[in-house]
């Protein structure tokens, strides 16, 4: 721009330097262009694509690993091809020459071809044009002319077509030809490879050589080209990688769209296998260090990842060609920096070890090397100095570092295709919660772990909030907000105890780098995410999800119980063990890594990965169910299916109670449970911080001020028992007196503890723990609280149980019952209260003598000598004003109070009671008739987990969630009220008013299950969005449901392991026939009809020992789901069982002969060394003679009742009964060490056994047969 | 080097932490800027110096330094639908200074006979090329690299699918309509929400026609439009930018007052027992039920609004504002007095909710008028 000339007056000239206008236009310009590059570049670096990109390089390392070692097994086979026989090289020279002259020829004749019908083609337009013009000519002149050139046309026309076919034939022929000799050379290829023998194994290693190389080619062939914008679209080398899932929702109120999940765009390996963890562990050891233990570790690793490897390169089908190879694998170490791996034969050891590397110094073999243990092979990267070790050791550092990309730890359960949640249908945010769609790590709100709780409440503290009726001796804290000792008052102990550092939060984890990362990260989409419902999971609380779709309550399929257990009908003729192997465990063992035992335990196995199981949602769950949470706690059983297969209520009948036990006694368990039974179940309403000294009440309406916590506590206490043991007076049946004199309390003590006293115990101690006191009878009480402990710890099918004991703890049960009321209790406990979990023990009258006898004596000396609770009318009377005016049903408050005032004293108490058993609801666990049709009083859970945070009410509790650096606040929140459940009074002034207090009791939980409970109610989750893809229970599952309902229920598992858990007793009995038995294989041992009569009415089926299944008092429902259950899991035909199919007698032709007659030599049953000839007319008389010679009745005596003392076997009479199923007495025959191990039992028939020759001709399996149907069949009928 | 101070940051934010809160409650602030502008306004000659001006901003500074060692301060004022406001305060801030600066010296000149700063420009016109265009032109450029610099750095602030059932705690409308939100408070929604923003419109339609003062064109002056000047600031500063200011920082859960430093609890509880005019007389004073009937009901209402709308101009008009009366001429003067009753209606309301918790002067909820 030019300079203008100056202004004039019409002339404004310019406002503005007009250089410096420019150089801000340039600045302006370029700023503008700077930012708008920033912009696409900010739209275009996406920390996924980076992500992606190091997967790239690092796929391309690892397959080129992978092809370092097959090279080095391929260098000499390749060698071998090349110098295969010259005879056959020769034939294939020659082939390849002839080829080389046809495929020239060919070329010639391709080409002529292609002329000739290039000319045609344009020949027959010519033809076209000229018919063209012929038809439509205007004159006859140009018809004619063109009428010529059409012929002329025509003719070139046909002449092409010859040529062209020609050229079609010639072209066709050659390439016949060239066929031929191609594979003539192919099999002359095959011939000179085929004399290798092992030249199939080499192509294919070949082959995958190839693909390998491919597959580095396409990874490391990364072209950035592709990636930048705007050319992006074409093929972008990264890609979001995402699944749209078909049944699940995500839930918008307004509009249900398909769910999104983008999580393995950054989560690599996640969903693929071969990034699995044990491949790739996260500590890589410092080698310097040199210890010991962490060579050893490495050592592990790099075998893991080795045998990885080995197992891509060699597919891991299960038979074929390469199965061998991987069994050889025997070895990986690290000899100074170079890997090697120990083959356990089949190489040829042409070289061995070579010298240090010039470069590097690093020592290495070259190829193979034969040593005593086997053959050694270590691979070097090809033209370089390098190991595969160090090039190892560089991936282990990668993967460390990219922890995310690991495959899911549970990818056979959760990801993969066979899996019963695949990817392509459960994704990923159904389980992790979160924003599944979101491809930046702060928006699709990842959570830090949920840290662990170290700094719980000291014991001290535990027990300051378990305090009875002491003032609570508080312990000086240090400091206190840095002001020095402090003196701490209950509240706000009680208060701090749950508080910020003492509940478990989500919290950063790992180095600085790594916390400040997530915070920033974090901390940008913090604001906009803050209503965002379910934040994603922290890693712990993932399995709160499972309850999402599983509403039945979490169901496991059943381990099957043999190995072949699909029993189905059986086989026909005689099975063959083999067949029949029914130890499962065995046939899964890996034949071939497990030889290597010899190797000094350096080989190190990958161990299969534990089946998944959320173990803290299945406690939470168990206790859930256990305490009777649900008691006052509604759980909608239309959504949470397993709630059908809760008990009504949970504690004992209250309206009976007053000729159990005394109004002294009832006074201070309420009081005090845990003062009495530790371990109870029953919790604390009282002594708690809203409660106790430090409380003040103010009164809401009847104007009366500051009453003492505790001693208005006290006449709460009070009025209750009172108004229990009046109502309870009224409707306890006097029992009869029994005379304890009359009883030995030494020999109830047999009964109850004493195992091995096979004449008088009872398994008490599967349910209840019992004190022992006299020496002789103490089992290894060590060894008893062992499994106890490893209970808890157990991996249960279906769920775990807890360490509390089915009954009460007979402790002390002497100062608690009165005798008249236990004897009547042990006599028929369901006649006393018809929804108990006891049995029927069947006890004599003399026994139930001795154990009264033996249970008065268990007293509870400081519980007995505490003063029970006294009343205090006046405190008494104000409690009864409060709830009057409260009661709001007389006009005035003076009016209620002149009402409580005219009251006689002993009604004033009663009616009190009768308020608060109601305000605390007692009878949400407790039978009390007068409030059996009252609703429960707490607050539904049915979809707590998806109660929007901020109407949690925190009041003023220091939870001070709000200050956390990021908040997982339901689980917070149901952890503090778990924990002290009236903490939400803290600081809060409406908690002075006794009727507006929290109720919640407490029930003494420990961290442990406090953290399940809390996990259970965070999984409460509207599950609106994943209906359709919810578990739905086939018939069969709901039945194995039920029937694990009343197994867990009536603590089967106490004393018969059944689906391998329980067996209580067991470790207390020492002699193992004398174990309550194995239940596995229930179903196919027993006849359905049978158990269900059993379970109905169940009889001694070991009457030689005092120890029998107990009456339950199932009814017919009960009983039929147990049967049922037990067949289902023995995979048994149920409900009929019909006779065996190859019986060699049918029902109706049961006396008839099938046997021809005949004689046979039977020892003589006086005189055994003398022989005796028989003549038989039909199988059954010859089943006789061989059941007389194999003496079975020596063991199984023929009737209950004469059952002399050698006599330890099942009775006979059952087997009459229909208790046996036919076919399970053939397997039991047949090898009876196979089905029970430890039995008794002699094996006659196992295979291998020479059989008697006399009996059905020495054949096993019509002499087993014989034996049944003479069992089944005649035996009984025989001996009536 | 902020994380060395900021300890000492705190300890000095949670010393004047109670007295930012009193000020910061709406009662107190509302009216503190209305009597700051009045002041500001009285003595604009004296506070517009630089020194004033530059004293004022370091306050500010320092209050706003020391309140970044609170966290939730923090929060709120870097949430990214938050930063334009943070913007407009200190904008607006400087640029009132910068016109009231000019017009104490504009109004110190013409009482010396000498003509406005603006006059000294050399000319009236300028070239649209290249002097307009170009500057439109590097201003176009540069603010769309601001622009576009603010979306990469200040993320949009996206959050969850909206929920009918599950919505934000507080709800916010967005930052420039927080005013109107906030007259919502006091106002029946149908009032707050169409009559007052209508008139606002209306009003400002109406300038051109009622004022007919030629005289600040061109130039700053306070002095010769005291009345337009004074009555826009209070319309612009005190209920509209000072009600925005109050609906995005004070305004919390459950649109309850937080102090700048309080969290913004939703568990918090306000006594809020808000009573119509209609009880106040009926059953305060007369202790009697409220009739039936909404005509003798609301009557006291109706005829203090009727006397507010009425009377109110016409004494204004004998007594205070009786030479603008003669100016402006009868229609002129009753519409310029229409827009002010129903502009200061709004601090009136106001004064009424926070002294006598006084919900509705006429509540007729028959026919939708609750005024």
């Amino acid at each position: 721009m030019s300079k203008r000339p100056s202004a004039t007056n019409n002339d404004p000239g310019y406002l503005y330097n007009q250089k410096r206008l420019l150089q801000l236009f340039f600045l302006s310009s370029a700023f503008c262009g700077a930012m708008l590059a920033w912009m696409v570049w900010d739209d275009f670096d996406r920390p996924w694509k980076d992500e992606q990109r190091t997967e790239f390089v690092w796929e391309a390392e690892r397959l080129g690993l992978e092809q370092s070692i097959l090279k080095a097994r391929t260098k000499d086979l390749r060698a071998k091809i090349g110098t295969a026989t010259s005879a056959g090289k020769a034939k294939i020279e020659a082939l390849q020459e002839e080829l080389d002259g046809k495929q020239d020829e060919l070329n010639k004749a391709k080409g002529a071809w292609y002329a000739a019908d290039r000319n045609y083609k344009k020949q027959k337009q010519f033809t076209g044009e000229a018919g063209y013009f012929a038809g439509h000519a205007r004159t006859d002149e140009e018809r004619a002319k063109w009428q010529k050139k059409l012929e002329a046309e025509t003719d070139e026309e046909a002449r092409l077509y010859t040529a062209l076919q020609v050229a079609k034939r010639r072209r066709n022929a050659v390439q016949v030809e060239v066929k031929a000799i191609t594979s003539l050379i192919d099999e002359s290829v095959d011939a000179v490879i085929e004399e290798d023998s092992e030249s199939e194994l080499r192509k294919r290693e070949l082959g995958r050589l190839k693909l390998l190389e491919r597959g580095i080619k396409q990874k490391s062939g990364y072209n950035p080209l592709r990636e930048i914008p705007l050319l992006d679209f074409l093929a972008p080398p990264t890609k979001v990688e995402q699944v749209v899932l078909q049944q699940v929702t995500d839930d918008y109120e307004f509009a249900a769209p398909k769910k999104v999940d983008r999580c393995a765009t950054c989560h690599i390996g996640s969903i693929r296998l071969g990034f699995e963890e044990s491949q790739f562990p996260i500590e890589i050891l410092d080698m310097d260090d040199g210890s010991e233990e962490k060579v050893a570790k490495f050592e592990e690793a790099v075998y893991r990842f080795v045998s990885g490897i080995v197992a891509g390169v060699w597919p891991k089908a299960e038979k074929g060609p390469f199965q061998y190879e991987r069994d050889k694998l025997r070895q990986v170490e690290i000899h100074n920096e170079t890997l090697g791996i120990l083959f356990g034969d089949g190489y040829d050891p042409d070289e061995g070890m070579i010298e240090a590397d010039e470069k590097t110094g690093v020592k290495f073999w070259k190829r193979w090397k034969k040593t005593e243990e086997g053959d050694w092979v270590t691979a070097t990267k090809e033209g370089e100095g390098t190991s595969i070790a160090d090039e190892y050791l560089k991936l282990l550092v990668n993967m460390r570092e990219r922890g995310h990309w690991r495959t899911h730890p549970h990818f056979e359960f959760m990801v993969g295709d066979n899996s019963p949640h695949p990817y392509e249908e459960v994704g990923c945010s159904i389980c992790h919660a979160g924003r599944g769609w979101s491809t930046d790590f702060g928006y699709a709100w990842h959570t830090p772990p949920l840290m662990q709780i170290d700094n719980w409440m000291s014991d001290e503290w535990a027990a300051g909030l378990d305090f009875h009726h002491e003032p609570l001796n508080l312990p000086d804290v240090a400091t206190v907000n840095g002001k020095g000792k402090e003196k701490l008052s209950l509240d706000r102990a009680m208060a701090m105890g749950a508080a910020e550092g003492n509940t478990p939060q989500v919290g950063f984890v790992g180095d600085a780098e790594t916390a400040k990362k997530w915070k920033k990260e974090l901390g940008r989409s913090k604001t906009s995410l803050k209503y965002w419902m379910y934040p994603q999971l922290p890693k712990s609380l993932v399995q709160a999800s499972c309850l999402k779709c599983h509403h039945e309550g979490l169901y496991a399929s059943p381990e099957p119980e043999y190995a072949n257990a699909h029993l189905g009908p059986p086989p026909a003729g005689l099975p063959d063990l083999e067949d029949w192997d029914i130890h499962a465990k065995e046939a899964n063992d890996d034949p071939g890594l497990a030889a290597s035992g010899e190797y000094d335990g350096r080989l190190f196995i990958p161990t299969e990965p534990e089946p998944y199981q959320p173990k803290n949602l299945q406690r939470g769950m168990n206790n859930f169910i256990e305490f009777g949470c649900y008691g006052c706690h509604k759980l909608d059983e239309n959504v949470y299916s397993f709630m059908k297969h809760t008990r009504a209520k949970v504690g004992p009948d209250l309206d009976k109670i007053a000729t159990k036990t005394t109004k002294k006694w009832m006074l201070k368990w309420v009081e005090d449970p845990k003062g009495f039974r530790p371990e109870t179940r029953m919790p604390a309403f009282w002594g708690l911080s809203n409660n106790s000294h430090d409380f003040k009440f103010r009164f809401a309406d009847s104007g009366f001020e500051n009453v003492d916590g505790k001693a208005w506590s006290e006449q709460e206490i009070y009025a209750i028992v009172e108004f229990l043991w009046a109502q309870s007076a009224a409707r306890a049946p006097e029992y009869p007196i029994v005379d304890v004199k009359k009883g030995d309390a030494a020999r109830g003590e047999r009964i109850v503890v004493g195992y091995d006293d096979k004449n008088l115990a009872k398994a008490c101690i599967a349910c209840h723990d019992v004190p022992v006191k006299t020496a002789s009878l103490k089992y290894d009480s060590a060894k008893l609280k062992g499994w106890w402990d490893q209970r808890t710890k157990k991996q249960y099918g279906w769920g775990e149980r807890m360490a509390r004991r089915q009954g009460p703890n007979l402790a002390g049960i002497g100062s608690k019952v009165d005798a008249n009321w236990l004897a009547a209790w042990l006599r028929d406990p369901k006649a006393i209260w018809h929804d108990t979990n006891m049995p029927n023990l069947r006890l004599t009258e003399q026994e139930v003598l001795d154990v009264v006898a033996y249970l008065t004596t268990l007293k509870h000396d400081g519980f007995d000598n505490k003063n029970p609770i006294a009343m205090d009318a006046g405190i008494l009377k104000k409690i009864a004003y409060e709830l009057k005016v409260g009661e709001r049903s007389l006009p005035t408050n003076q009016d209620a109070i002149n009402a409580i005032d005219r009251m006689k004293e002993n009604d004033r108490t009663l009616f009190v009671g009768e308020k608060l058993v109601k305000h605390y609801g007692c009878f949400g666990c407790h039978n009390v008739d007068a409030y059996k049709d009252t609703k429960p009083i707490g607050t539904e859970l049915t979809t707590w987990g998806s109660k929007i945070v901020e109407r949690l009410e925190f009041k003023h509790a220091p939870i001070d969630f709000h200050k956390t650096d990021w908040p997982y606040a339901r689980f917070q929140f149901a952890f503090a009220k778990l924990t002290n459940p009236r903490i939400y009074d803290y600081g809060d002034p409406r908690a002075n008013i006794p009727y507006e207090r929290l109720k919640m009791p407490r029930f003494g939980f420990t961290t442990e299950e406090t953290k399940d409970l809390a996990t259970f109610l965070v999984a409460l989750i509207d599950d609106r969005e994943v209906k359709a893809a919810a578990f739905k229970p086939s018939a069969r599952d709901e039945k194995i449901i039920a029937g694990r309902a009343l197994v867990e229920r009536f603590n089967c598992q106490g004393c018969h392991v059944i689906e391998g858990q329980g067996g209580d007793v067991w470790p207390a009995i020492k002699e193992p026939k004398w174990q309550p038995p194995d239940l596995k294989g229930q179903g196919i041992k027993t006849q359905p009809d049978w158990l269900f009569k059993f379970l109905l009415n169940p009889y001694e089926l070991r009457p030689w020992h005092s120890m029998n299944m107990p009456t339950f008092g199932f009814n017919e429902a009960q009983a039929r789901t147990l049967v049922e259950y037990f067949a289902i899991l023995s995979e048994a035909p149920y409900p009929f069982e019909e006779a065996a199919p190859d019986s060699l007698v049918g029902p109706d032709e049961r006396p008839v002969a099938y046997a021809q007659a005949k004689s046979i030599t039977i020892k003589d049953p006086k005189d055994p060394t003398k022989k005796l000839q028989r003549s038989v007319r039909n199988a059954l008389e010859e089943a006789k003679l061989m059941f007389g010679e194999y003496q079975c009745e020596s063991c199984h005596a023929p009737e209950a009742g004469v059952v002399p003392e050698a006599q330890r076997a099942p009775i006979f009479m059952h087997t009459r009964d229909g208790r046996l199923r036919p076919d399970w007495m053939r397997l039991w025959l047949y090898g009876p060490g196979k089905l029970q191990a430890g039995t008794a039992m002699p094996g006659f028939f196992n295979k291998g056994l020479p059989q008697d020759k006399q009996y059905f001709d020495g054949d096993a399996g019509k002499q087993i047969r014989a034996l049944i149907d003479y069992l089944t069949y005649h035996y009984g009928n025989e001996k009536r | 080097m902020f994380e060395t101070i900021r300890p000492h940051l705190y300890e000095i934010k949670e010393t004047i932490r109670p007295i930012v809160t009193f000020l910061a409650a709406p009662e107190i602030l509302v009216p503190l800027v209305a009597i700051g502008l009045a002041l500001i306004l009285k003595y604009y000659r004296v506070v517009t110096k630089p020194v004033y001006a530059i004293g004022a901003s370091l306050v500010a500074l320092a209050f706003f330094v020391v309140s970044l060692s609170d966290a939730h301060f923090t929060d709120i004022i870097t949430k990214p639908d938050n930063v334009p406001i943070v913007l407009l305060v200190g904008s607006l801030g400087f640029f009132f200074w910068l016109s009231l600066r000019r017009a104490a010296i504009n109004d110190e000149r013409s009482e010396n006979n000498l003509p406005p700063l603006e006059a000294n420009y050399r000319r009236e016109t300028v070239l649209v090329w290249p002097d307009l265009v170009m500057i439109e032109f590097i201003c176009l450029l540069a603010l769309s690299a601001l622009l576009v610099l603010w979306s990469i750095e200040l993320r949009a602030p996206l959050e969850e699918p909206a929920s009918a059932a599950l919505t934000p705690n507080p709800s916010k409308a967005p930052w420039y309509f927080l005013g109107l939100q906030e007259m919502l408070v006091y106002y029946d929604p149908w009032y707050a929400g169409v009559v007052l923003p209508t008139l606002i419109v209306v009003g400002l339609v109406a300038i051109p026609y009622v004022d007919t003062n030629p005289r600040g064109n061109g130039y700053f002056t306070l002095k010769e439009r005291k009345f337009a000047i004074t009555t826009f600031l209070y319309g612009f500063l005190v209920f509209w930018v000072t009600l925005i200011i109050i609906g995005t920082f004070l305004r919390g859960a459950n649109w309850n007052f937080f102090g700048p430093y309080d969290h913004w609890d939703p568990h918090l509880q306000r006594p809020l027992m808000n009573v119509n005019i209609s009880e106040i007389v009926w059953v305060g004073m007369l202790k009697t039920a409220l009739p039936e009937h909404w005509l003798p009901r609301e009557i006291f209402g109706i005829l203090l609004v009727g006397a507010y709308m009425t009377i109110g101009p016409a004494l204004l008009a004998a007594t205070i504002l009786r030479k603008l009366f003669k100016d402006l001429g009868f229609i002129r003067f009753s519409v310029v007095a229409m827009l002010m009753l129903f502009m200061f209606s709004l601090p009136i309301k106001m004064l009424g909710r926070w002294l006598f918790n006084l919900k509705y002067i006429v509540y007729i909820p028959e026919y939708f008028v609750n005024l």
